[in-house]
């Protein structure tokens, strides 16, 4: 028997349909990915199977078999019985997911008190055992803390704790590792896999991410504007996909273990479900669709042994493959180089009643690199790793402590009032940074007439041009913030940069909040930009896939410290500091044969805290090859090759364990 | 949070100076001084000015503040000019029977506002939520003293099942029936509109946090409905509940003036209005000085218990 069955589930807030006929069933035991970009209705169908649904969400039909029981027609009553011990919840975000105002212990508790009928001990027993079963030491004084006092992946930790306290049979994980750096996505999705296996519990992971869901399930569904268009083992799903919309998908995503290249990302925008078009949802974005596309919506049947489409053209797709592969033409090299020397950045820490320094944040500290004109230099990293500030130190907008930055042998103190012509900045929440209030066209009249860079009478047209270059419509000059999707309002942001003509942009992972297939298209745009203007290009980024299409050189930074830097090419091939290894060793690729036999070198436990570095090298705790020369004495970059250089005591004897292990 | 709280005192310092400054500018901003008061429209210029020199009103502002401060600190406030007393004894005369009718209003509005917000917040957009959310506005709008009014006419003069005055002193007055007895209607004046803005507030407070993702988590785990209000949603609802809690203090003191004026309720606002009414100028320094002392000391008690609701002011 399934201990899972969905059958023809719909969804609705108000009169939009966000989930549409979704039947999917789950054996015990068994674990389901469930991909979809943002809207997709992924999250939707899994909330309104645990009956948790946003107010004015209703299920207008369907129904949801667990253990053969509808869960739909339960009393309330009886579904808080299977709450906790059937179905268990991990939701994203974890930080606004736990009460702020109760400690942690308080809170995994409570069930196992009200619920459970344990004894107060009892309970803070089990609690410290499941915080152990997750990989949390330290439990008691875990318990006692309050969600804000723990890092974002121990607070994930607990909420899967939590999920798995009451022996739950059904662990449904809703973007479980979605604002977690990739080392530490890792370490949560291997956690997940082995609870699954230990605890012989059925796993539903809901993602965005392919790689993220091909390492961990055993069936994959793909969902696109609140249906499921495709579903089988992630073996064929990601072997032979049979929808196109799938097939788009995985080659919009950059792949650490393929060629680099332009990126195809998916034309267009995804639908809104309050205006929902005839036929198949994805016929506008489709390269393959044909008239009857656009008129009868095609069912989810089988087109191979267990696989499933939804698509008119599937038989054919499953047959026909290969997508042609295009190449940027290089630019030309426009001469010079932004230097960056020995650059540390330092804040106090204040506190107390007078506010006195009582400590230093070391954010970023002895820091050396340079950018050559008209190319792109990627600094990677995780959170707390100094790669933001770094960027705004090279724009003048964070107090450098030490060293040095220069444009062209330029000191930029000296060049304070031209720096905004030199060099510009695009933020990762294109929301947080244009004024809601301002039409797109005033946000961009307004830099050009504040630098007086055209005649008033032709403020109009440069911002048509402006528009124009990043592929956007003179129209879009009336629209408010508000109604842009982010991948226009990421283009206008880029507008701006663009708009008092700088040769240096500081992209801070521009990309991050983007659905996966409009990833694709800000990166082809960057390129572009490149490739005529001759931008020269500071990215900043966690993601080393997509690092590795735009990149030219990479610097590979940890705990305010530039671990290794080099070539694109040689860094990817041969990294040889330990970390970046790791780094690359934790992405997750979209294929489940790749991903069952990646080696992973796990990283253990989290970022240094910069007020409190480690002496010695910085990475030292987390590291597997550490010794004692390594916890004692700070490594000094050395020379591997040209412009490849490494930070590591050990690097040569690794050198040949590193990429074989 | 002990840091937080000291650093919190240190902060009133400046506060309660400028109010000495304010109350000690008072009497010079208002037209006409002590001297003209004391003497009354007929004396001549310079028996006035005599008076002034023997009071040191002559002298310049400095000094005068300095004097004042003073004898401030002394804990001397000036001789009440109506009550023929130091204006310290009378406030502190009165002081008990206006504590006892805020006290009283604060917790009934508070409790009721909280309760009545809460059950509202359940459900949104119901008939419940309708009717009781226009019935609040309602109240909100109402002046105090025209409620007073209201209640004076209908429960003393109507039906007769309350007493509208003759209120003598909350201590060793007519013994605890009595007070009760007196209290009713002034009390449910003094707190409706105060009851009516800690609904509201509680409403959209509950309603901001109850669509939260820790309230979905605790759903997940087959925690029961009345504890995931009690424990998670109202806690976390708070802190805007009491800073409006905290400012109807504030209202309260003022109120007071009205409302135990329409009750002839002994106590400082009552005093204060005979005050103001005869012009009795150390009397109205020192009772506003007394209010806004109370004003900084709830306000500082309010910020105290937000750092206590709220674990994450503590690293600030």
């Amino acid at each position: 028997m399934n201990l899972l069955e969905v059958r023809n589930l719909s969804v609705a807030y108000g009169d939009v349909a966000v989930v549409r006929d979704v039947s999917f069933t789950l054996a015990a035991g068994r674990s389901l990915g469930i991909v979809g970009e943002s809207g997709s209705g992924k999250t939707q169908t899994m909330l309104a199977v645990l009956r948790l649904l946003a107010r004015g969400g209703r299920v207008t039909s369907g129904s949801v078999l667990f253990e053969g029981r509808d869960l739909l027609t339960l009393s309330p009553g009886e579904m808080r019985q299977v709450r906790g011990r059937g179905l268990a919840f991990v939701p994203q975000d974890a930080l606004s997911a736990l009460n702020p105002a109760m400690t942690v212990g308080a809170q995994m508790a409570e069930p196992l008190i009200f619920n459970e009928g344990m004894g107060e001990e009892a309970a803070l027993a089990r609690c410290t055992e499941l915080l152990g079963q997750v990989g949390i030491p330290g439990a008691a004084a875990r318990l006692a803390a309050y969600p804000h006092q723990l890092s974002g992946g121990m607070r994930q930790r607990v909420l899967i704790a939590m999920a798995i306290a009451a022996h739950p049979k059904l662990l449904i994980a809703d973007e479980p590792t979605t604002a977690l750096d990739v080392t530490i996505q890792d370490q949560i999705l291997r956690l997940l896999d082995r609870l699954r296996r230990e605890l012989d519990m059925a796993l539903v992971l809901i993602s965005h991410d392919l790689g993220v869901v091909a390492g961990v399930a055993d069936r994959v569904s793909i969902m696109y504007a609140g249906r499921i268009v495709e579903s089988a083992s992630a073996a064929e799903v990601f072997g032979r996909p049979a929808h196109p919309y799938a097939r788009a998908l995985m080659a919009a995503k950059p792949r650490l273990d393929r060629p680099a290249g332009a990126l195809q990302p998916i034309a267009g925008l995804p639908p809104d479900p309050a205006h929902p078009l005839q036929g198949c949802a994805f016929h506008p974005r489709c390269a393959f669709a044909i008239e009857r596309c656009g008129a009868d919506t095609p069912p989810l049947e089988a087109v191979a042994a267990d696989h499933l489409a939804a698509c008119w053209r599937a038989r054919e797709q499953l047959a026909a493959a290969t997508t042609a592969s295009m190449r940027v033409a290089d630019a030309e090299q426009p001469a010079g180089e932004i230097v960056v020397e020995d650059l540390s950045v330092r804040f106090p820490i204040r506190s107390g009643i007078l506010r006195r320094a009582t400590g230093t944040v070391r954010a970023v500290e002895g820091v050396s690199f340079a950018i050559p004109m008209g190319k792109t230099v990627a600094l990677v990293g995780e959170s707390g790793s100094g790669k933001t500030t770094t960027g705004r130190a090279l724009l003048g907008l964070a107090p450098m402590s030490n060293g040095r930055v220069s444009y062209f042998g330029r000191d930029v103190a000296a060049i304070r009032q031209d720096m905004p012509r030199l060099g510009q900045m695009v933020f990762q929440d294109p929301y947080g940074s244009l004024n809601p209030r301002m039409t797109v066209g005033a946000t961009l009249a307004e830099v050009v007439s504040v630098h007086g860079l055209v005649p008033r009478g032709q403020i109009g047209r440069k911002v048509d041009s402006l528009l124009d270059s990043v592929g956007l419509r003179p129209a879009m000059a009336r629209r408010h913030p508000h109604e842009l999707s982010g991948g226009q309002r990421q283009r206008v942001a880029i507008a701006r940069a663009l708009a008092i003509e700088p040769r240096f942009i500081v992209c801070d992972e521009v990309v991050s909040a983007l659905d996966v297939s409009i990833q694709g298209q800000i990166i082809n745009l960057l390129m572009e930009l490149q490739r005529t203007r001759g931008l020269t290009y500071l990215f900043i980024s966690h993601d080393l896939a997509m690092v590795r299409h735009i990149a030219h050189h990479v610097v590979v930074m940890y705990g305010g410290k530039v671990m290794e830097a080099g070539p694109r090419d040689r860094l990817f091939a041969e990294p040889r500091h330990p970390y970046t290894h790791a780094l690359l060793g934790a992405v997750p690729v979209p294929d489940p044969e790749v991903e069952r036999k990646r080696t992973r070198p796990e990283v253990r436990g989290e970022t240094p805290d910069p007020a409190d570095p480690p002496p010695g090298c910085r990475f030292h705790r987390s590291c597997r090859h550490a010794d004692e020369r390594c916890r004692r004495e700070e490594p000094l970059p050395e020379a591997v090759a040209a412009g490849h250089t490494v930070a590591c005591h050990r690097w040569q004897e690794l050198a040949q364990g590193l990429n074989h292990a | 949070m002990i840091a937080f709280t000291v650093r919190r005192l240190f902060q009133t310092i400046p506060v309660v100076l400028g109010v000495t400054l304010v109350t000690f500018l008072l009497t010079q901003i208002l037209p006409g001084d002590l001297a003209d008061v004391l003497l009354g429209p007929t004396a001549t210029e310079e028996a006035r000015r005599q008076l002034r020199a023997a009071m040191g009103l002559d002298r310049s502002l400095v000094v005068q503040y300095g004097t004042y401060m003073w004898h401030l600190l002394h804990g001397d406030l000036g001789q009440s000019l109506v009550f023929a007393q130091p204006v310290g004894a009378v406030l502190a005369n009165r002081l008990a029977n206006t504590a006892v009718l805020a006290v009283a209003a604060i917790v009934i509005s508070s409790v009721g506002g909280i309760a009545i917000g809460t059950w509202v917040a359940l459900k949104p957009g119901s008939l419940r939520d309708h009717s009781l959310s226009t019935s609040v506005l309602f109240l909100n709008a109402m002046p105090p003293f025209w409620l007073g009014l209201i209640l004076i006419l209908v429960f003393g003069l109507e039906l007769r099942w309350l007493p509208t005055s003759g209120m003598t002193s909350a201590i060793d007055g007519g013994g605890a029936l009595d007070l009760a007895a007196h209290m009713v209607l002034p009390t449910l004046t003094l707190a409706a509109w105060s009851m009516a803005v800690i609904t509201r507030m509680t409403r959209s407070a509950l309603l901001d946090v109850i669509d939260g993702d820790f309230i979905r988590t605790a759903r997940s785990r087959g925690l029961g409905e009345a504890r995931i209000i009690l424990r998670h949603a109202l806690p976390n609802a708070l802190p805007p509940i009491i800073t409006v809690i905290g400012l109807q203090a504030g209202f309260l003191l003022s109120g007071a003036v009205l409302t135990e004026t329409v009750f002839s309720w002994p106590g400082i606002g009552l005093a204060l209005y005979q005050g103001i009414a005869a012009r009795d100028l150390p009397f109205i320094q020192g009772g506003i000085l007394l209010l806004a002392l109370i004003f900084v000391v709830i306000n500082f008690a309010v910020d105290a218990l937000y750092a206590y609701v709220n674990p994450k002011i503590e690293l600030q």
